[in-house]
Parts: structure tokens; C-alpha cells; sequence
């Protein structure tokens, strides 16, 4: 498969993964349980598939499972920002644990139904934070940068005389 | 990108929020069909005049609060029915 397909199937992924969550986040009353049931399984075949892809392309640059690493912390390291797998490993860690509590509280074991809300509502937090890390490396971070920039120079002590732009 | 992203969990949210809602609405008429097929909507008022007092006649009535007590009072009759025709009797006859 070449990249620019494995990077559709990805997006399509993220897409699936996404929007099974908002729906099932969005639908988790006790009226609207069976369409939160149907879209709780949807997240979780979403889990299943990507991790069955991850290990079966585990040599692919884009389909192989995250693995954060203490390594790209060090000062002088390369690459993308660490944490992006992070972030990645605890989204499916935790999104997993939700779907697999959500399944098994609704048939096996009913005593996980608490559990299963506390992940979920954790894992709200989780999905939060990576969205806000993405909105800051890709676009955030320039916006920010231009902003203070804008900020300093508007100063009192920062603007000399004669100074034109 | 992100834009483009977000475009693509929200369509993707709406094409699961409707397959589920499909699945919600199919789950529940599958749950109700037997009770629909023999009490139509539209005799509610006359059904109730039928039932002995065990309803009102308040024809304005929702079927999906009444399911309930009226898949009760159908199984009772079902149950009166199936001892008549194989000659049981019921313990409080």
C-alpha cells in the first residue's frame, strides 16, 4: 500500500474513531441507549481494527502503534514532537478501556458501569488535551508567537523614537 | 488540515449518529411489533373501552408508554386464550 493510501486509511480511521466518540459521548443517557450502544461498538471495532493494522504493518512508518519514547525528550533530538505518540498511545489506551468496560458492563459485567463512566469522562480530558496540542503545533504555535510579538512591540519601554513601520 | 479533520469526524459522527439512530428505531419497533400488529394506533380509544377498566380511555396515550402494561395485560389475554383452547384453568379462576 503506498503512503498516500495508508495516510487515507488513517484519516478515514481518525474519522471513524472521532465521530463513533462524539456520538456515543453525546448519547449516553439512559434514553438515547441504544444508539450510545451502537456507536460505543463502533468505537470499539474502530480500536480492534487499528490495532489488528498496527500489527500487522508493524515495519509501515504511518500504520505502526505509537511508541513514546523518553528519547525525544533529550535536549538536540530530532523528529516530531514526542509527544504526538504520547499522546496517540494514551488515546488508545484509554478510549479502548472505555469501550471495552462500556461492552462488557452491558452484558458480562454490570458492576463495571461506574468504571466505565469514570474512563469515559477521563478519557474526554485526555482527547482535550490532544486536540489542543495539535491546534498548538499546527498553527497555534506561529499564531501565539505572532501575537506576543505584536504584544511586546505595542510596549511602552519596547518603542524607541523615530521607529516607523 | 485540522479544518479538514474536524469536517471529517463531524461527517463521520453523522453517518454513525444516523446508522445508530436507524439501529435504535429498528431495535425498538422489533420490540414492539407483535403488540403493534394486534392493537393498531388508531383503535386506541376502542381498545381501552375493551380492557375492562385496566386502562383509561385516554386515546392520546403514547404507545411507548403504555408498552409496558399493555404487553402485560396482551400476555394475560394470550394466556386466558391458550387455557381456554387446551382446557386449562387458571389458578384464580
Amino acid at each position: 500500500m503506498s503512503p498516500k493510501h495508508q495516510h487515507t486509511l488513517l484519516l478515514f480511521w481518525h474519522a471513524w474513531l472521532g465521530g463513533g466518540y462524539l456520538v456515543a459521548y453525546l448519547t449516553a443517557d439512559e434514553d438515547t441507549y441504544a444508539i450510545h450502544l451502537f456507536a460505543g461498538y463502533a468505537v470499539l471495532a474502530a480500536i480492534v481494527i487499528r490495532l489488528l493494522i498496527g500489527l500487522i504493518a508493524p515495519s509501515s512508518k504511518l500504520l505502526k502503534l505509537p511508541r513514546p519514547t523518553l528519547k525525544g525528550w533529550l535536549p538536540g533530538a530530532k523528529g516530531r514532537h514526542p509527544l504526538f505518540a504520547w499522546f496517540a498511545a494514551a488515546l488508545l489506551i484509554i478510549i479502548g478501556a472505555s469501550a471495552v468496560t462500556g461492552a462488557l458492563s452491558d452484558s458480562l459485567m454490570t458492576w463495571l458501569e461506574d468504571p466505565h463512566e469514570a474512563i469515559s469522562e477521563a478519557s474526554l480530558w485526555v482527547i482535550f488535551g490532544h486536540i489542543a496540542f495539535v491546534t498548538y503545533m499546527y498553527g497555534g504555535k506561529r499564531y501565539l508567537a505572532q501575537a506576543i510579538s505584536r504584544l511586546y512591540h505595542r510596549l511602552p519601554f519596547t518603542q524607541t523614537k523615530g521607529h516607523s513601520i | 488540515m485540522l479544518k479538514k479533520m474536524i469536517i471529517h469526524g463531524l461527517v463521520a459522527a453523522a453517518l454513525i449518529g444516523t446508522a445508530a439512530a436507524v439501529y435504535a428505531e429498528s431495535r425498538d419497533s422489533g420490540y414492539l411489533s407483535p403488540n403493534t400488529a394486534s392493537t393498531p394506533a388508531t383503535e386506541i380509544g376502542s381498545r381501552a373501552a375493551e380492557s375492562n377498566g385496566y386502562l383509561s380511555n385516554d386515546a392520546q396515550r403514547k404507545e411507548s408508554h403504555k408498552s409496558y402494561f399493555w404487553n402485560r395485560e396482551h400476555d394475560d389475554d394470550e394466556g386466558m386464550e391458550h387455557s381456554r383452547k387446551h382446557g386449562k384453568k387458571h389458578d384464580d379462576d
